[in-house]
């Protein structure tokens, strides 16, 4: 080949080429760390899938949907009790939950609140054909009177001291925005929230504005817009870029870089998640409390969170986390002893140890193939000999696997449980679910009378008797709750929430 | 009857067979749509009454005769995890598949043939063989990996480009064929033509570059064997120019692999984007399917597939007609 020589024309389109390519590249460099004083931008790993407000029963899209739409009742996690949203009081009565409305607070479409909106919204979400999945809520509800327009009295089959619980996330909807819209009702959803719905896009964005005649005082942050981003990577890289102010979900390994950002930071909050290891009592060995309790001892929670979770994680010092209602701050969680574990499974009658199987669904929970690798070894050590398996969730979840009573020992994780009687009534209550199997009159009586009980210091007492007696029985082995880790626009000021709800007027920029 | 209405019928029976399959495999796997919705407060009793509700307890037969008798009229009824109209659903997404689908070909096609036939022309030289390294690793890298370090370095360290999503908030585009560089551009609405276009280079490069190295492989060996042919030797000897004999004889000659291979590959480039709508929170069908199937929703599912396979079927059936216009020797 001869001599490289730059011909005129080449020389000329390439300048041009260049010039076309310097004029542009502005436009591809955009503002970064926008986090404007006006508006957030959420990058969130789940986000409402349906335009129907009540398509769903996720802790996450409660929050996106409690941005319009306001419950009556809501838990507040300082004080560990309910503190009345649109209720002003409530008593309970027997089999009846008798609740006054605030006076005065207005729909976003000017109408004022009364009991008829609630009456309204509760027939909206029994309303299965129509797609509701909140129905089971009011499963226990046989009437929801109306006496006046600030009143609503709920009736019971039974007196249902845990129906706070259950009201907790049930969101008022306009009865006069329903009659309007019929059955294009939840393409105008209208609530008496702090914002007001502006767009939904499905996978994409979901915006709401700030509501200016608010009851209860205007929020800071004008527009909050959601958007739906599952993979981690380009979460992080929406908030290292600016693109996003806010993300949830940051995986471990990311936190101690992303603690050196400039302009991040990174908050962690206990999580409501308890994870656990469940036992299935009509399977053996663990119909024998002996056994159980040696299981206890040689699974070491604490070592699992410091060397899995880089000790982003808070173990269970007894059958619920430290932030649930009915935790008792005296119980012990069962120290690490594979010693004491042997002598307990000889005296059960297995000197020369016991195979045990453990299921688990790969993927589902955060590390939780390592997870159950770690507790297989450490339980070799306490004299069980251990087999691993992993199910798809669909499969583990269903009739066939947990739900069906069919899986003898397995991990999982029970979410949003902020009170002990949800784990306690679903996993050790008799009858209740075939989840464990386990059956203690003893324990029931108290769960029972538990529920009748409107005095929540009383009913507080009954949860943690109830508790002393789970750890004494060993119905399961209590784990971990984890953090959620969000990165977050270092000048975004928020309210922590241990709920996984993330709320717009909780924010400010500073 | 011509041979094309013979195939659009002969499909018929295709489609019904492959909807039966779908049903019946649906069912058969494990796991309840009921009990993954409802989470983890239902109890059994709440989950069979649900069941109840929404039909899922009837004999299968009769839920398959259900929908079949629905489809036919074009009902193809609602989502379970959506709770919404599944053609609704559907039609919503498919325009951004194949906005994407159709980005990552022309990717594809501009990488990749020209670096194929210049490879083959200038065969054994240095840019040859790195064009087929570059093909090798393309060809080798997943999809998803390749998305990931594209956010990571476009998106998150140097911000040029979005890293999810299909538009900037804010900006609409009036609905015309779904496709949002299309419809701006037929609107005027140029802020929206750019946003569109940030948003969808890094998916299109993604799910395109696996396309492109396959394709530059095989412009390659396609020239290379037409270069060799005897008619090509015949045009030099005539005293035709380079050029004349590469864009007449040869590249027309070489084209019709190409296309073959093209058109096989788009199925692929649809499935390829169930991974690549994962990765970028692309809007389109891809991503819906991956969640219609994790919810076992049977109704979704059933429909997306079929879909799937109707584009496959379309595809092939407009290849061959692309062939006879290509070579007007080949005819139905």
């Amino acid at each position: 080949m001869g001599k490289r020589v730059i011909s005129r024309r080449q020389f000329l389109t390439r300048t041009a080429a260049l010039g076309v390519g310097a004029a542009t590249a502005p436009f591809f460099l955009r503002n970064g760390y926008a986090a404007s004083r006006d508006r957030v931008t959420i990058y969130h790993s789940s986000v409402a899938d349906s335009i129907h407000p009540y398509n769903h029963s996720s802790s996450p899209i409660y929050g996106d949907w409690q941005h319009v739409m306001e419950p009556l009742i809501e838990l507040d996690y300082n004080k560990k009790d309910y503190v009345g949203v649109l209720a002003d009081s409530w008593q309970f009565q027997g089999n009846k939950w008798l609740f006054k409305l605030k006076k005065g607070i207005k729909f976003h479409n000017g109408a004022q609140l009364t009991s008829k909106d609630v009456a309204f919204s509760i027939e909206k979400m029994r309303d299965e054909k129509g797609g509701s999945l909140q129905a089971p809520n009011f499963k226990d509800v046989t009437e929801v009177q109306t006496p006046d327009d600030l009143t609503v009295i709920f009736v019971t089959k039974q007196p249902l001291a845990i129906f706070l619980d259950r009201l907790e996330n049930r969101f008022i909807l306009s009865k006069v925005a329903g009659d309007k819209y019929g059955d294009k009702l939840y393409d105008n959803p209208i609530g008496t929230g702090p914002y007001k719905f502006v767009s939904y896009q499905r996978g994409g964005n979901m915006v709401f504005t700030r509501n200016d005649e608010y009851w209860g005082g205007k929020a800071a942050i004008k527009e909050v817009i959601f958007r739906k981003v599952t993979e981690d990577a380009a979460r992080l890289a929406a908030l290292e870029s600016g693109q996003a102010d806010f993300i949830n979900n940051v995986p471990d390994h990311e936190v101690a870089r992303l603690q050196k950002h400039p302009r991040l930071r990174i908050d962690k909050v206990e999580g409501l998640r308890m994870f656990f290891l469940a036992f299935n009592m009509a399977f053996k060995p663990w119909d024998n409390k002996l056994v159980r309790q040696a299981a206890n001892y040689s699974v070491d929670a604490p070592a699992i969170v410091k060397n899995i979770f880089d000790g982003i994680g808070y173990p269970c010092n007894g059958p619920v986390g430290a932030n649930v209602i009915g935790a008792d701050p005296k119980l012990k969680r069962y120290p690490y002893d594979p010693q004491k574990a042997k002598q307990l499974l000889t005296q059960a009658g297995f000197p020369n140890g016991c195979d045990i199987q453990l299921y688990y669904s790969a993927g589902r929970y955060p590390k939780d193939k390592e997870v159950c690798q770690v507790v297989a070894a450490q339980m070799v050590k306490g004299g069980f000999r251990v087999e691993l398996i992993s199910q798809e969730w669909a499969l583990f979840w269903d009739k066939q696997g947990v739900n069906g009573g069919k899986l003898p020992f397995y991990y999982i994780g029970r979410g949003s449980l902020t009170d002990a009687d949800t784990l306690y009534d679903q996993y050790f209550r008799t009858g209740t679910t075939k989840r464990t199997n386990y059956s203690n009159p003893e324990l029931d009586k108290i769960i029972e009378e538990q529920q009748k009980t409107s005095d929540q210091k009383r009913r507080v007492a009954l949860l943690q008797q109830a508790g002393k007696t789970i750890m004494e029985e060993a119905t399961f082995i209590p784990l971990y709750n984890l953090a959620d880790i969000y990165g977050v626009a270092r000048n975004l000021i928020w309210k922590m929430r241990p709920d996984e709800k993330v709320l717009g007027w909780d924010m400010k920029i500073k | 009857m011509n041979k094309l209405s013979r195939r659009i019928i002969g499909a018929i029976p295709v489609l019904l067979g492959i909807s039966f399959l779908i049903f019946l495999l649906m069912h058969i796997a494990p796991g309840d749509p009921v009990s993954l919705l409802l989470g983890d407060d239902a109890t059994p009793a709440d989950i069979e009454r649900t069941r109840h509700e929404w039909g899922l307890d009837r004999p299968l037969i009769v839920q398959y005769w259900d929908f079949l008798t629905r489809a036919v009229t074009g009902d193809f009824g609602k989502s379970l995890k959506f709770n919404e109209p599944v053609t609704k659903l559907v039609s919503e997404r498919l325009p951004a598949t194949l906005e994407l689908a159709f980005a990552a070909l022309c990717v594809a096609i501009m990488i990749a043939v020209p670096l194929g036939v210049y490879s083959a022309i200038r065969h054994n030289s240095l840019l040859d063989h790195a064009g087929m390294s570059v093909a090798l690793i393309g060809v080798s890298l997943p999809n998803f990996w390749l998305g990931i370090m594209l956010i990571y370095f476009l998106g998150g360290q140097l911000n040029w480009l979005p890293v999810a999503g299909r538009i900037e908030y804010g900006i609409e585009v009036r609905s015309i064929t779904g496709l949002y560089l299309l419809d701006s551009v037929l609107t005027g609405n140029y802020a929206a033509f750019w946003s569109a276009l940030q948003h969808l280079l890094m998916p299109a490069f993604t799910l395109g570059s696996a396309l492109a190295a396959i394709v530059t492989r095989i412009s390659r060996s396609s020239v290379l064997e037409v270069m060799r042919q005897d008619y090509v030797t015949t045009a030099r000897a005539k005293g035709l120019s380079e050029s004349t004999v590469i864009w007449r004889h040869i590249l027309r000659n070489a084209l019709i692999t190409i296309v073959t291979i093209l058109g096989l590959q788009l199925g692929a480039l649809l499935s390829g984007s169930v991974i690549t709508e994962t990765v970028f929170s692309f809007p389109g069908i891809g991503d819906l399917l991956i969640q219609s199937i994790s919810a076992r929703d049977y109704k979704l599912t059933q429909v997306l597939i079929l879909m799937f396979a109707v584009t496959y079927f379309v595809v092939n059936l407009l290849v061959d007609l692309l062939y006879s216009w290509i070579d007007p020797r080949i005819r139905f």
